[in-house]
């Protein structure tokens, strides 16, 4: 009877904290979306941009096709990390480093690059291809459904994948594959009988996270497709909230049905992955070397140059033009080149504010973003607070959520509540945007780097009478030192070349350098776009490769 | 006498004015001193590269305040949006717009967000009437929120819009001899124009055709001949010169003439039964209540409309100032100057316009559009 009452009694005094905590986290992560959701409540509103109107039915289907990207990608990805992992290429060292930096660029200033050499009118490729006697009108088109995905799959889909199952093939046993090997199946074969089926459920993960990310993008959308009248959801949302007078209503509608199909997708997915096999290290001892090649593998590496060469050295190349053009794609004009744009952009004292404010969100978002995800990573993998499962949902949950979503939740919340007004037109709602936009990301790093400390460890300090903060900051946070700077390199970036989250929160005096970019861009000031675009890509490759050089990264480089 | 008396009277007048002068002078000196302590001003404005830096250089330059721009890079509308929103939250972060004076009525739709001008304008050099090209300024009276007596905008230029452009490596300029020629089938898809679902030029023009042509007219032209819209000034010209399309609706003079300048094909074209559309462009100017920097915001507005600030203007927005007294016409293109003795059936910035047929216009434009 007394052991009930103490047992009820200790089990009140978890509950309090554990709500306490998730309600702390819920408030952070998950009001905003709150907001929209409640704000989107409208039957008519519902019915006039999801049934009435036919230009969200274009821009849904849109936003479908070109998220459909994502099974192509993903397989390509699987090749190419496939061949990096398991054989020796050469030059395999600077090819990673080089998918690694196409993956961190910002996409804007290469989308800028390839409507250079990809414009139906005016861009170079076409202009050349129509030079030969076959060959009638232009052959590409950047501002269409194919050329948007041209882009996304060269400057990030593809990459992204890359790094994403590079880890699960470096992990996988080699046994399989050698035995396959030494049987006599080709390379070819070894790839398509043992790789991909010991692969599957880390290439459906790539292809979902893939497909709800494709579904999320914003401003490449916005740049070559609003132009033609191509819209996706994401555009048709921001120019809801852009009309006159603006249709919040209906853009959280809209909003509200989409976020119910993304966490939909994404529950479905994790539910899918639960309790399934997906191991590919057994406990027989593991042989994780590499394969044996003959000359082949100075095709490959040659053809692996050749896609670094055209989809990410070539784009960034006719950026650098791009930003000397006297008109941005006018290369038949007198004069196509000056130095006007950078004069203009570097004399501009809004240039070096957004620079400043950049700087500021993306080290603010970093050293804040980090402590929160690591924090809520500890509480969730080692703390004994009851609802560990919810909070691991609440803070996976910002995943799912657009950033002009996002956008559009934070900006409702601080100019509908009075309390919250202050924080209108200061950067620390920048850097508070992008810190619920990463947190999904640092506490999944966090957490499987917080599993590998062992408990051990925090029991011996808790012994000799430290206190749980003390351990925290102590034990555990110089022992996943390497992952925490990893996590706060990612955020810096994230924080610097993010558009769609910070574009709606954005006032004079705190735009940073990528809505500023994205401004010039979609204003017709393409040349002003090229020039910042550039100094965001130099200022995000130094931050990347000064995170290489301090061996920095969530995997490891093969070594060649 | 009697001369006696006139001449006191005339001395008491002359001193009143004298002293009246004083006064506006002293409360201009003041207003500058004030302006000067806040260091900063706030102004929205088109986003045209190089206005922002000229008006600055010169503003900073004549009065030790620093200008911190707000491009309108989506036009108007999102600005608009985002001002109501500001004034519920009591957080306006802007001092000024510029730009086209009836979004005055916007702002003020929901409640008060711009302030009496005849409060703000207290420069003598602005203030009097005879400095004016038509013996007055040019007041937008008036708001949802206010009475008829409510100064809502300054408005500081007038022009003949940029209705009709042609790209003459697609299109004969002279082919084009009537608006109904832009209904050729070869045309569908070819035609591109400012937005007419949002405020701006677009939207105007659409109104302009409308009461020319009449509904059908327009629904033909938009949405039989696949009419793309653009919200960017600066885009949609770029995208006629470079072959995308090949006629475009309602482009402005600041947009057009950098590409025309280099060269590309870009051609006015009057169709002989529409003769253009008179408005002031982006030359209305209006304090946003509530801004943050509210004499700063003042100074800026009196100097907007001196000789000085309109030299500026008329030059970077190529836009003709209603001032006498600004020089370097050459600045405005041919084609956007007002012909004398033509009739131009529309001014659409004037208030019996706007509240009159452009409202009537802009209720059926919306249904037209968004079918």
């Amino acid at each position: 009877m007394t052991a009930g009452v103490a047992h009820d009694a200790d089990h009140r005094r978890g509950v309090l904290p554990s709500l306490l905590v998730l309600g702390l986290v819920s408030v952070v992560a998950l009001i905003p979306v709150i907001v929209v959701v409640v704000g989107g409540l409208d039957v008519s509103a519902w019915r006039s941009v999801l049934i009435d109107s036919t230009e969200t039915h274009r821009a849904l289907i849109n936003s479908v096709l070109l998220a459909l990207r994502a099974p192509f990608a993903a397989f390509i990805g699987l090749v190419i990390a496939w061949l990096l992992v398991r054989w020796p290429i050469p030059g395999r060292g600077v090819l990673e480093v080089s998918f690694w930096i196409a993956f961190m660029m910002p996409l804007l200033p290469l989308t800028l690059g390839w409507s250079l050499l990809l414009d139906e009118y005016d861009g170079l490729v076409n202009q050349a291809l129509m030079m030969l006697p076959f060959v009638e009108g232009p052959v590409f088109d950047i501002n269409s459904l194919r050329g948007i995905t041209w882009v996304h799959m060269t400057a990030s889909t593809v990459p992204v994948m890359i790094i994403m199952l590079a880890p699960a093939i470096r992990q996988m046993d080699r046994a399989q594959e050698e035995a396959a090997r030494m049987s006599g199946a080709s390379p070819a074969q070894v790839f398509r009988q043992v790789t991909l089926p010991l692969l599957v459920a880390a290439l459906a993960t790539g292809t979902m996270l893939g497909f709800i990310r494709g579904l999320e993008a914003f401003e490449v959308e916005q740049v070559l497709g609003a132009p033609v009248g191509l819209h996706v959801y994401t555009t048709r949302v921001f120019d809801l909230v852009n009309w006159e007078p603006p249709r919040f209503t209906e853009a959280m509608a809209l909003s509200t049905a989409v976020l119910i199909a993304l966490v939909g997708l994404a529950a479905a997915h994790r539910r899918g992955l639960r309790g399934r096999d997906h191991a590919t290290i057994s406990g027989r001892g593991m042989s994780t070397g590499e394969l044996t090649l003959g000359r082949g593998r100075y095709l490959i590496s040659a053809v692996l140059f050749a896609i670094i060469a055209v989809t990410v050295m070539l784009p960034a190349a006719f950026l650098v033009l791009g930003s000397f053009m006297t008109l941005f794609g006018f290369f038949g004009i007198d004069d196509p080149f000056t130095f006007e744009h950078w004069r203009m952009v570097l004399g501009d004292s809004n240039f070096l504010i957004a620079l400043r404010n950049s700087l500021v969100i993306g080290l603010g978002a970093g050293f804040f973003g980090t402590l929160v995800c690591a924090t809520l990573a500890y509480v969730i993998v080692r703390s004994a607070l009851r609802y560990r499962a919810a909070l691991d949902f609440v803070a996976w949950l910002p995943w799912c959520v657009p950033g002009i979503l996002l956008g559009v939740g934070l900006l409702s919340l601080v100019l509908s509540s009075p309390l919250l007004g202050f924080f209108y037109g200061s950067l620390g709602l920048l850097v508070f945007a992008v810190v619920i936009s990463q947190l999904p990301l640092g506490v999944n790093l966090l957490k499987s780097s917080v599993s590998q400390v062992s408990g051990e460890l925090e029991a011996a300090a808790s012994v000799c009478g430290a206190g749980k903060v003390r351990v925290f900051f102590e034990i555990v946070l110089p022992l996943i030192r390497p992952m925490l700077v990893s996590v706060f390199v990612l955020i810096v970036i994230a924080g610097l070349r993010d558009i769609s989250t910070t574009v709606l929160l954005a006032q004079p005096t705190t735009l940073p350098l990528s809505v500023l970019l994205f401004e010039y861009a979609i204003s017709g000031a393409k040349e002003s776009a090229a020039v910042v675009g550039l100094i965001v890509t130099l200022i995000i490759l130094a931050v990347a490769l000064l995170a290489r050089r301090a061996g920095l990264m969530i995997d490891k480089p093969a070594t060649s | 006498m009697i001369a006696r008396l006139i001449l006191i009277g005339t001395a008491v007048l002359g001193g009143m004015q004298v002293a009246a002068d004083e006064d506006a002078a002293s409360r201009w000196a003041e207003l500058k001193r004030a302006g000067a302590a806040e260091g900063r001003v706030v102004v929205a404005g088109p986003a045209f590269p190089g206005l922002r830096d000229a008006l600055a250089r010169a503003f900073e330059e004549d009065t030790g305040i620093s200008l911190e721009w707000r491009p309108l890079t989506g036009g108007p509308g999102p600005f608009t949006a985002q001002l109501v929103r500001e004034l519920e939250a009591g957080a306006v972060q802007t001092d000024v717009y510029i730009g086209g004076s009836t979004i005055c009525y916007s702002m003020n739709r929901e409640r008060p967000g711009t302030v009496d001008l005849r409060k703000v304008l207290v420069d003598p050099s602005v203030t009097d009437p005879s400095v004016w090209r038509h013996g007055e300024l040019s007041i937008l009276y008036g708001s949802p929120s206010h009475d008829d007596d409510f100064w809502c905008a300054l408005n500081t230029a007038e022009w003949v819009m940029g209705d009709l452009f042609v790209n003459s490596r697609y299109v004969d300029p002279d082919s084009i001899r009537s608006w109904h020629d832009l209904l050729d089938p070869e045309y569908r898809g070819r035609i591109a124009a400012h937005d007419p679902r949002h405020p701006g030029a677009g939207r105007y023009t659409a109104a302009y055709l409308y009461e020319l042509f009449g509904e059908e007219f327009v629904r033909r032209l938009y949405v039989g001949q696949e009419v793309a819209n653009y919200r960017s000034y600066g885009e949609l010209p770029t995208d006629v010169a470079r072959g995308r399309y090949w006629i475009g609706i309602a482009m402005v003079q600041a947009g057009v003439e950098p590409l025309a300048k280099r060269g590309l094909p870009l051609v006015r074209v009057f169709p002989e039964d529409g003769p253009g559309l008179l408005t002031g462009g982006f030359g209305g100017i209006m304090k946003l209540r509530g801004g943050p920097n509210p004499n700063a915001g003042a100074v800026f507005i009196n100097w907007w409309a001196s000789r000085r600030g309109q030299e500026v203007a008329q030059c970077e927005l190529m836009e003709l100032s209603l001032r006498n007294d600004v020089g370097r016409a050459d600045c405005v293109p041919e084609w956007a100057r007002p012909v004398e003795g033509r009739d131009y059936p529309i001014h659409s910035y004037s208030p019996e316009h706007y509240f009159g047929a452009f409202r009537d216009y802009m209720d059926r434009l919306s249904a037209i559009f968004e079918n």
